[in-house]
């Protein structure tokens, strides 16, 4: 469990907090989507989640460490793995299996449990036949399942996830997007997921939508794009089912309020006469 | 007018080496001037090396890339044809705002007394406040506001061709509605402009003319709602519908008496609300 209590922060004490007064559990094993515009403080939290950022106020305990004490910090970061937006960012190794080996020699573990633990997570993520190759010639998808491969190798139980499929084209999207999904279902990893993308958060089992660095609504994805003038006013978009259901209701056809699912939709249509 | 005109053109990354990798295959396309054309295709399909052979910044492996008469020397070429890179702001290096947006039109030949208007005019037209963000590092701004400070940058040149390999990718709702308008607000005002995207409804809704890649060859070319009606060859070439698109496809082919055709959320709106019964305002 993360649990974030009363959490603030601010790169400069001159300006507003990016991050205020935010209360936020976390589930072991939940898949938990976090919205909001730019500059709402989505990205902040996400560091502050495994001391890449430390809190100006409040704390982050992660199954009872917290981030605020370096001797337990590094527990954390083993705990709580992050992938980034840019795929090019978090790469240091010249080859994909000493990249995920990377975590694993750093917290010291015994060579035969690093080749074991490189070996699950080039399987798991379907690697190896890429294992042997240089990072930076990965195609962007690969990069970014490189990355998951690392998380797993450090066998973290939580995974932070910072707008992952960005730039990505939907191909290799849909592929992390099936890695995470085995992950979650599989392994029981909790997935904290980061998005611009709306058909991406209704993936998820709760979403919180931030908002000057509070959480200005939590709930189902169902929940979250019932309201769908309140989300346009949090500065976010509609997934297409929920604006063209939205615009049904809007005309009359109640029956079709608050769908956000496209096969609903389709079998409420052809019901619909 | 025609004013881009590519034939039979290719492209080879470190041809003669073990590394050879052909991006582009014969590629024809002939662009008039004034169109708004998106172009898509999976990850590796050679739309970004289409994108730098039309700005000139690679030359054809074979084949030829013609701009305007295309007897503009190469050096000459940003004038006429702008690329905004993905992650433009990646490559932000001025102290300022102001010196940033400046530094292509200066080597444009814009006269130095003239900069300032000319810089002025773009951050405008990006919506950027001049006199709040002329002297500000672009480093301390935001994402989206370092992204609006490059396409400044380019738009100061002003140039006739633009071509924007992703634009939108990585910007929040907010930021995406910005861009498509001003792509919208360059297209009226008689630029060429030729975008790369991942986001088919983004395409759906914007494009007049869609330009399908594969394994660097041109697979489909045309309007966008005849594109994208050829759901299956899109599909084998990795790519998918919007979703509204898909929507009313499926309805069709369930039997509903719809025409099946739209493309956009407000398109398939118009043709369920019709099927519903009346012009949808029961």
């Amino acid at each position: 469990m993360i649990e974030i209590s009363k959490l603030g922060f601010s790169y400069d004490k001159q300006q507003a907090p990016i991050i205020s007064g935010l209360d936020l559990t976390i589930r072991e094993g939940e898949w938990l989507t976090v919205l909001g515009r730019n500059g709402s403080g989505k990205s902040t939290l996400a560091r502050l989640l495994n001391g890449l950022l430390l809190p100006s106020a409040g704390q982050v305990c992660v199954d009872g460490l917290t981030t605020l004490e370096p001797d337990q910090l590094w527990r954390v970061r083993e705990k709580v793995a992050f992938v980034f937006q840019n795929p090019e960012n978090q790469f240091i190794a010249t080859s994909v299996e000493d990249d995920i080996a990377f975590g694993p020699e750093n917290l010291g573990y015994p060579r035969e449990e690093i080749i074991q633990r490189v070996e699950r997570a080039l399987e798991l993520m379907n690697l190896q036949p890429i294992r042997s190759k240089a990072p930076h010639l990965l195609s962007g998808g690969e990069k970014q399942r490189v990355a998951i491969a690392g998380a797993l190798a450090m066998a973290s139980r939580y995974l932070v996830l910072d707008e992952p499929t960005s730039m990505l084209d939907p191909q290799m999207r849909r592929a992390v997007l099936e890695s995470l999904h085995f992950l979650h279902r599989e392994l029981g990893m909790a997935i904290i997921y980061i998005t611009n993308i709306m058909e991406e958060a209704l993936l998820a089992e709760r979403i919180i939508v931030l908002d000057q660095g509070r959480i200005a609504r939590e709930g189902t994805p169902v929940e979250i794009f019932a309201d769908q003038q309140w989300l346009l006013s949090m500065g976010l978009d509609l997934p297409q089912i929920s604006r063209l259901s939205g615009m049904l209701d809007q005309a009359g056809y109640h029956q079709f309020a608050g769908i956000v699912d496209f096969q609903q939709l389709l079998e409420t249509i052809l019901c619909a006469k | 007018m025609r004013q881009i005109e590519v034939s039979n053109c290719s492209y080879i990354y470190q041809p003669g080496t073990i590394n050879a990798h052909q991006a582009l295959d014969q590629i024809n396309i002939a662009i008039d001037a004034g169109e708004l054309t998106a172009v898509i295709g999976h990850g590796g399909s050679g739309k970004s090396t289409l994108a730098l052979l039309l700005a000139g910044l690679f030359a054809p492996s074979s084949g030829e890339v013609k701009i305007g008469d295309g007897r503009i020397p190469p050096e000459q070429l940003f004038r006429q044809v702008g690329l905004v890179f993905q992650y433009p702001e990646h490559q932000l290096f001025a102290s300022s705002v102001f010196e940033e947006v400046a530094f292509g039109a200066r080597n444009a030949g814009t006269a130095e007394d003239y900069l300032p208007v000319k810089v002025r005019q773009a951050l405008e037209t990006v919506g950027l406040d001049p006199d709040l963000y002329w002297h500000r590092s672009p480093f301390e701004l935001s994402g989206g506001q370092k992204r609006r400070v490059c396409l400044a940058s380019l738009l100061a040149i002003d140039p006739a061709i633009i071509i924007l390999d992703e634009p939108t990718a990585g910007l929040d709702a907010a930021g995406r509605r910005w861009l498509k308008n001003l792509l919208r607000e360059l297209h009226c005002q008689g630029k060429t402009v030729l975008w790369i995207s991942h986001d088919m409804s983004e395409v759906a809704e914007l494009a007049e003319r869609v330009i399908v890649l594969e394994r660097g060859r041109v697979i489909a070319d045309g309007a966008t709602a005849s594109v994208f009606s050829c759901e299956e060859q899109l599909a084998a070439a990795g790519l998918e519908i919007p979703q509204s698109a898909r929507l009313v496809r499926e309805l069709k082919a369930r039997g509903l008496a719809i025409p099946g055709e739209a493309v956009t959320v407000d398109g398939a709106f118009a043709e369920i609300a019709a099927y519903l019964g009346g012009d949808g305002s029961v």
